[in-house]
């Protein structure tokens, strides 16, 4: 009875919840609210985290800081985590993840993805000393960890369809178990690899795999997307795209944005409508190629 | 008595052994990699803190009536109270959480920010489970006593308020505190949510520098001082429970 | 937002393994950690400082620290295996609850109602049997009930160190397909119904348990 009751009461409250989302466009939302919400999962440096202080930094923040100076509107950060982030995208808490997201099909049938900002090399992290050959990992005697979710896993299982994974939550977990001889590899990315690798006792695979990384927004918005694929190209046509990778990953950009590596002919002519694109103050790049960009908050 | 000093000398002693012992492997930990964080770390140990006192604070406001209800009520209110209760407690707490912050919109047709939605929900969370620990300790007065207090003439008010009420109190405070402490933990759920809390803000800095046992450590101490902090401000109030120490 | 209920359904048998894996996890969990916290709460209850002083502190220290940390302490300090890491990790931690109301529950027993048996001729085993083991039934059953949801609902925490339990096989549907809502509900709604089984189990030994 008790059972019953409690269910009838939760059963109510998902109905609720699947009343259709506001049909509003996102973009229209985002100039009549005068902000960018920006989710961001802020656990994998360079490309977003939280330094000592506290400030959201890395590539993906200093995108959003630049996607909402053209906009002309404020930007407010949400942190989301792996489980948070769909929902609050659905309910409209906020109006895009800018993060290291990989698309793939089955999360497409759910989300919709602008171009690919980031393209990750998959490395194999593995313990000094023993095999840095990937085929000696593609085999199901190996263990493999990953953080769950990461798309290289989904990778690894193509070229190694018996693989047996261990899969944790957080990247520095994975290391230690690593260290500790409780799973024989790590896929992860070369950014993340690279980090890790400073702490000693570790080596790195040559890379096995790219994987790209994409803005998430919700589906079915396509003014939206539209107008965050145009600002990625004219970032990318002024250059200022390649400029935020040098600064947080080191080096320049090894592929190039839009279809096929191609922008779209025409990318920077202003649309007279839902085409916001607003002058930058002086001094803005200057300040978000350098090292405080999280003092234009 | 001697019996007693020799005990404390080994108990004491101990301890003195375990401290060092500790301090020697803890030192050789990777602080130069958290250092810079420390003051991020400790404005979010106060956040924490800040959500348990207001979550316990209008949890016991809410506690009080509801575990009243759930032992004199009328039957149907009595029902109610049950079903608030056990509905709360059988769901896990960090799915609360989650529901509050996503169907909130949907039922008070405002939107609400993440820092209110983990006050609202840990609030509820605080009630439910101190309803249960006021509930036993009103059970665990003896029924004779308030028979007895009735025949001897005090009206029911009377005979909650003096007889049942002082060791109904005496009776919880274990189990309360044991609450209070569940609930200060609790408060590390609503990283889920991206309130900056003291969970979040340790998984952050693990996320962003590599100093895994350091931060564990961190972990482990900002919860166990305040938790310990906690049992020690309860416990001040009964002075009985010291002499039973 | 539409959502996608049949999603549940092609992952059953994910979330039936990782239902199993937190069920069984969880009765040993209970199991391990009535075993521990009632010894330690008889510990503390003897007349001895130094026993005091030691259950003392192991009910705080345990219960102070958080999970996780006990977990993380188990697997990757102590090199536990992950299973016998979150099976040890989840009996200590909750031990040290049950050990606090083992001892309240003595605790509550007033001492001349020990005296006045012993007095009367019955014996230790008598005494514990049938003046000691009801009341303190009677006054820990439901607190005990409270510590046993607990376990079920802390059980969540194992998923930290890749054991697959329910909430990482719900978790591992939102980031395989995105249905956020969908996996959440899904582990709403399972782990209410474990929680209820606890819930529903101790309410029937209660008055069984009290009445002998």
């Amino acid at each position: 009875m008790r059972a019953f009751l409690l269910l009838a009461v939760f059963v109510g409250s998902i109905l609720l919840l699947a009343v259709p989302a506001r049909a509003d466009p996102t973009l229209q939302t985002v100039l009549k609210r005068n902000q960018f919400i920006a989710g961001i999962v802020a656990d994998s440096p360079p490309s977003a985290y939280v330094d000592a202080q506290g400030h959201i930094v890395g590539y993906c923040a200093d995108v959003a800081r630049y996607l909402a100076k053209r906009l002309g509107v404020g930007l407010q950060f949400v942190q989301v985590t792996a489980a948070s982030r769909v929902p609050l995208l659905q309910t409209g808490r906020i109006d895009a993840e800018v993060s290291v997201t990989t698309p793939n099909k089955v999360r497409n049938e759910v989300v919709d993805f602008a171009y690919s900002y980031i393209f990750d090399n998959g490395v194999l992290v593995v313990r000094e000393g023993s095999s840095t050959n990937l085929k000696d990992y593609m085999n199901a005697d190996k263990v493999i960890g990953a953080t769950q979710g990461n798309g290289f896993v989904d990778r690894w299982k193509l070229l190694s369809p018996s693989a047996k994974f261990k899969l944790f939550q957080d990247e520095s977990d994975v290391v230690v178990a690593l260290k500790n001889k409780d799973v024989d590899g790590y896929v992860v990315g070369n950014f993340a690899a690279r980090r890790f690798a400073k702490s000693g006792g570790l080596a790195i695979t040559g890379p096995w795999a790219t994987s790209p990384d994409a803005i998430m927004v919700r589906q079915d918005d396509s003014k939206w997307r539209n107008w965050l694929d145009w600002a990625l190209q004219r970032m990318w046509a002024e250059g200022t795209l390649q400029k935020l990778y040098v600064k947080w990953y080191g080096f320049e950009p090894d592929f190039s944005l839009g279809d096929g590596g191609q922008l779209q002919p025409r990318v920077t002519e202003i649309a007279k409508d839902n085409d916001p694109w607003h002058d930058l103050p002086a001094g803005f790049l200057d300040k978000l190629l350098g090292d405080q960009s999280y003092s234009l908050d | 008595m001697s019996g007693e000093r020799a005990q404390s000398v080994i108990w004491w002693g101990g301890v003195a052994l375990l401290a060092v012992f500790a301090a020697e492997r803890v030192a050789h930990l990777e602080w130069a990699a958290v250092a810079p964080s420390w003051w991020f770390l400790l404005t979010a140990l106060g956040r924490s803190w800040l959500l348990a006192v207001i979550a316990i604070g209008v949890g016991i406001c809410a506690a009080f009536p509801l575990a009243l209800l759930r032992v004199y009520g009328p039957p149907g209110v009595r029902h109610a109270a049950v079903g608030v209760i056990e509905a709360v407690r059988a769901t896990p707490e960090l799915m609360i959480i989650f529901w509050v912050y996503f169907t909130w919109p949907y039922l008070a047709g405002n939107q609400v920010t993440a820092w209110n939605a983990a006050l609202g929900s840990l609030s509820v969370i605080a009630a439910a489970y101190l309803a249960e620990v006021i509930r036993a300790g009103l059970y665990s007065v003896p029924a004779g006593q308030i028979e007895a207090a009735h025949s001897s003439g005090l009206s029911s008010y009377q005979s909650f308020r003096f007889v049942v009420l002082p060791q109904a109190l005496r009776n919880m405070l274990p189990a309360l505190i044991a609450q209070l402490v569940a609930l200060f933990k609790t408060t590390s759920l609503v990283y889920a949510i991206g309130v900056m809390d003291f969970f979040c803000a340790v998984n952050v800095t693990k996320n962003a520098v590599f100093a895994p046992y350091a931060l564990y450590l961190v972990l482990g101490a900002g919860y166990f001082i305040s938790c310990f902090a906690i049992t020690r401000v309860v416990r001040w109030f009964d002075p009985q429970y010291q002499l039973v120490e | 937002m539409t959502l996608d209920w049949s999603i549940l359904w092609q992952f059953r048998q994910a979330l039936w393994s990782g239902l199993l894996t937190t069920l069984w996890i969880s009765a040993i969990g209970i199991i391990g950690s009535t075993l521990i916290g009632v010894t330690v709460g008889c510990l503390g209850s003897l007349p001895s400082l130094l026993l005091r002083r030691l259950t003392g502190s192991y009910v705080e220290l345990l219960r102070n620290l958080p999970m996780i940390v006990k977990l993380f302490f188990l697997y990757f300090v102590a090199g536990l295996p992950a299973i016998a890491a979150a099976l040890l990790a989840l009996s200590l931690h909750q031990s040290a609850y049950i050990a606090d109301v083992t001892r309240a529950g003595i605790r509550s027993i007033a001492r001349g109602q020990v005296d006045a048996a012993l007095s009367l001729g019955h014996g230790w085993p008598q005494v514990f049997r049938y003046v000691l083991l009801p009341q303190v039934l009677r006054v820990v059953m439901p607190p005990m009930t409270t510590q046993y949801v607990a376990v079920v609902k802390n059980s969540a925490v194992v998923a930290l160190i890749a054991v697959q339990d329910l909430t990482f096989e719900t978790q591992q549907i939102n980031v395989e397909t995105f249905r956020g809502f969908e996996a959440a509900t899904a582990a709403t709604v399972l782990y209410i119904l474990v929680a209820l089984a606890v819930i529903g189990t101790m309410t029937w030994l209660q008055p069984r348990a009290v009445r002998r």
